[in-house]
C-alpha cells in the first residue's frame, strides 16, 4: 500500500510540474509584458523596471526563478492590484470558495446517490423516471442558467432568499443547488446504473435465499458494493465542481477564486491568471491523487492491478 | 396427465416452409434504426434537432433586420414589440435573428468541435489499436499525460495565447476533448483485431490503412458515435462556460453563450434578454443528451439498463 501511495504521489507532482510549466510558457507566448503600456515612463527607466524584476534575463533563467518561488509557494504579484499578492488573493478568496465546493459536492454526492437508489430499486418504474428525467435535465441545463433562473424566481420575484452575496445560510442555498444540480444529475445516473449491476450479482441471490431481511440486503450487499465505482469519478466531479464555481460565483458575487480568476481574465491580469491557474491545476490533481488513494484503501483490487482506469 | 400416443398424429412437413425465411434481414443500420424509431425520446429530440437547425440556417436569411443591426431609438423593447418577436438587447438589435445566428455559431462550434475530435481520435486510436505493442504503449502514456491537464485550465490557457476568436474556440474546445475517444476507439480495435475476418483479410495482404478503414473501423463505429451525439453539447456547454468567463466570440458576433452571458447582466430589469438563449442552449443540449442516449440503446442493445 505504501508503495502504492509513493507511486501515486510521484506521478502527481510530475502532473503538476507539467500543468505549471506548460501555463507558464503559454503565458510568456502572449505577446508584451508588463510595463508596455505605462507610457509616461521613459524608456531608460522601463529597461531598469525590467532589469529589476529580471525581464531581461533568458526565458530559462526567468522561467528557473519561477520554478523556484513556485516550489516555494510565491505566486508572485498581480498587475492591477497595487501591492497585492497572488497568494494574498487567493487565501482570501480560498474559504468562500472552499465553502461553496464543499458544500455543492456534499449536496450533490449525498442528494445523487439517493435519488440512484431509489431509481434502481424501483426499476423502470415511477421514481426511476424520474430521477432519468432529473439526470438529462441536470447534464443539459448549463449552471448558469439555473443560477440565474433561480436567482430571478426566488430572489427577485418572490423575495424569499437573497439575491446574491454569501453572508448567511440563507445566502448560500441557491448558490449550492445551482452548482451542485450537474453533480447530482450525473451521480444519480451512474449510481443507479451501478446499483443495478450489483442487484444482478449471484451474491445478491445467495443472501436472499440465506433469508436476510430486504433492509439488509439493500443496506450491506447492495448499496456498499454499488457505491465504490461512483467514488472513483469524485476526483473529475471535484474538477467540474470548481469550473462551475466560476460561474456561479460570478453570478452571485461571492468573493471567492472563482470571480476573482474571472476578473482577472476580462483585465488581462497575465501573474494572476498564471497563479490562479497553477493553484487551480495543483488543486485539481491533488483532489485526483486523494481521490485514487482513497479509493485504493477502500478496494484492495485497484492496487493489484496497479491502475484505476 | 399422460399423453397417451392416440393424441397426436402426424401432420407431415413441408420442407420447402421449414427452410423459409420469414422476416427479411436487417442490416445493422436497419435495425438500429427500427429500435430508434420505438424511442420517443429520441424521436422528439430528432425532431426539435431538425426545427432548431432549420431555424438557424433560414431564420437570419429571411429577417428583415440583420444580426448586427442597430436601433438606438428602440433599445431593450419588451418581447413583442413592433415585430419584435423577443425583444431588442441594449443596442436595439432584434434579439430574435441574434439567437438564431446564435445558434448558427453554437452548433457550428458543437459540430466542429465534435468532428475535430472524431477525426483526431479515430487515427490516433487506430494506429495506437492497430499497431499495439510499444507504438500502442508510448502512444497512451502520451495520452495518459495529457489526460491529467485540467480541461478548462488549457482551454484558458490557448485563448489568451491565440486571441479571442471562433476559429480559437474550435480549437481550444477540442484541443483535449479528443483523448477520450482516442482511448474509446483504441479500446474497441483491440478486441475486435483478434478475430477471424481480420486474419483473414490480413491473410489476402490487405494494406494497414485498408485494414483500419474497412474492416476494424465499420466494426466499431457504434460506440464512436454514441460518444459523438454526447461530445456536441459538451462543445456548446464549454462554448458557453468560456462565452460566460468572457472569452468567448467577439462581438458583434453572437453565439448562446455570449447572447446569455450579457443577459445575465441586466437580469433583474430583462429577464428575457436571459430567457430566450437559455431556453435555447437548455434545449438543444436537452435533444442531444436524449438523442445520445437513444443511439447508445439502440446502436448497443447490451449496454441497456
Amino acid at each position: 500500500m505504501f508503495k502504492y501511495i509513493l507511486k501515486r504521489i510521484a506521478g502527481a507532482l510530475v502532473t503538476v510540474w507539467i500543468v505549471v510549466s506548460l501555463t507558464w510558457f503559454m503565458m510568456q507566448a502572449i505577446p508584451g509584458d508588463p510595463f508596455q503600456n505605462e507610457r509616461r515612463v521613459i524608456p531608460e527607466l522601463k529597461e531598469q523596471l525590467r532589469k529589476y524584476y529580471g525581464l531581461d534575463k533568458p526565458l530559462v533563467v526567468q522561467y528557473g526563478v519561477y520554478m523556484k518561488n513556485f516550489a516555494q509557494g510565491n505566486l508572485g504579484m498581480s498587475f492591477l492590484r497595487k501591492n497585492r499578492m497572488v497568494n494574498t488573493i487567493i487565501k482570501e478568496g480560498l474559504p468562500y470558495s472552499a465553502s461553496l465546493g464543499l458544500r455543492a459536492i456534499a449536496v450533490g454526492f449525498i442528494v445523487g446517490i439517493s435519488l440512484g437508489i431509489v431509481a434502481a430499486l424501483n426499476h423502470n418504474k415511477g421514481w426511476d423516471r424520474f430521477s432519468i428525467f432529473v439526470a438529462i435535465l441536470g447534464v443539459s441545463i448549463p449552471g448558469f442558467v439555473i443560477a440565474a433562473t433561480l436567482q430571478w424566481f426566488l430572489g427577485v420575484k418572490l423575495k424569499i432568499l437573497p439575491v446574491a452575496q454569501w453572508k448567511s445560510f440563507a445566502h448560500t442555498i441557491m448558490p449550492t443547488f445551482a452548482l451542485s444540480l450537474t453533480m447530482i444529475a450525473q451521480v444519480a445516473r451512474f449510481m443507479r446504473s451501478s446499483m443495478l449491476d450489483v442487484i444482478g450479482q449471484d451474491y445478491i441471490k445467495t443472501a436472499k435465499a440465506k433469508g436476510l431481511s430486504t433492509m439488509k440486503i439493500i443496506w450491506s450487499h447492495e448499496i456498499r458494493n454499488a457505491i465504490l465505482p461512483v467514488i472513483t469519478i469524485l476526483g473529475p466531479w471535484i474538477a467540474f465542481v470548481l469550473t462551475g464555481s466560476f460561474v456561479i460565483e460570478t453570478i452571485f458575487a461571492i468573493p471567492g477564486i472563482g470571480k476573482f480568476y474571472v476578473q482577472s481574465i476580462n483585465a488581462q491580469d497575465y501573474p494572476l491568471i498564471t497563479g490562479i491557474t497553477a493553484f487551480m491545476g495543483v488543486l485539481m490533481v491533488f483532489m485526483n491523487l486523494l481521490v485514487d488513494i482513497l479509493y485504493g484503501l477502500i478496494d484492495p483490487r485497484i492496487r493489484l492491478d496497479g491502475s484505476s482506469k | 396427465m399422460e399423453l397417451k400416443h392416440e393424441q397426436f398424429r402426424v401432420i407431415g412437413k413441408d420442407l420447402s416452409t421449414a427452410q423459409k425465411i420469414v422476416r427479411p434481414s436487417l442490416t445493422y443500420w436497419q435495425d438500429a434504426w427500427r429500435r430508434l424509431k420505438k424511442n420517443p425520446a429520441a424521436i422528439t429530440a430528432i425532431v426539435i434537432l431538425t426545427i432548431l437547425s432549420l431555424l438557424a440556417i433560414f431564420q437570419p436569411m429571411f429577417s428583415k433586420y440583420s444580426y448586427s443591426d442597430q436601433n438606438l431609438m428602440l433599445t431593450l423593447a419588451r418581447p413583442g414589440v413592433e415585430g419584435h418577436l423577443f425583444g431588442t438587447d441594449n443596442l436595439g438589435r432584434d434579439l430574435f435573428v441574434r439567437v438564431w445566428v446564435g445558434a448558427r455559431i453554437s452548433l457550428l462550434i458543437g459540430i466542429t468541435g465534435a468532428l475535430i475530435e472524431l477525426v483526431i481520435g479515430i487515427i490516433y486510436g487506430g494506429v495506437s489499436g492497430y499497431k499495439g505493442g510499444n507504438v500502442d504503449n508510448i502512444m497512451m502514456r502520451v495520452v495518459d499525460v495529457l489526460y491529467v491537464i485540467p480541461e478548462v485550465v488549457m482551454m484558458i490557457l490557448l485563448i489568451m495565447v491565440m486571441g479571442p476568436g471562433l476559429f480559437t474556440v474550435i480549437l481550444a474546445i477540442s484541443s483535449l476533448h479528443w483523448l477520450p475517444m482516442a482511448r474509446i476507439v483504441r479500446g474497441q480495435i483491440l478486441q475486435v483485431k483478434e478475430q477471424e475476418f481480420v486474419l483473414a483479410a490480413r491473410t489476402l495482404g490487405a494494406s494497414p490503412s485498408r485494414m483500419i478503414g474497412r474492416h476494424l473501423i465499420p466494426n466499431v463505429i457504434g460506440p464512436i458515435i454514441v460518444r459523438l451525439t454526447f461530445s456536441i453539447p459538451g462543445a456548446i456547454f464549454f462554448e458557453a462556460f468560456l462565452s460566460f468567463i468572457g472569452m468567448g466570440v467577439p462581438q458583434p458576433l453572437a453565439s448562446w453563450g455570449t447572447l446569455a452571458a450579457t443577459g445575465q447582466q441586466q437580469l433583474i430589469a430583462h429577464p428575457h434578454l436571459l430567457l430566450f438563449p437559455s431556453i435555447a442552449i437548455s434545449l438543444a443540449m436537452l435533444s442531444f443528451n436524449m438523442l445520445g442516449d437513444g443511439l447508445r440503446d439502440a446502436l448497443d442493445p447490451r449496454l441497456r439498463k
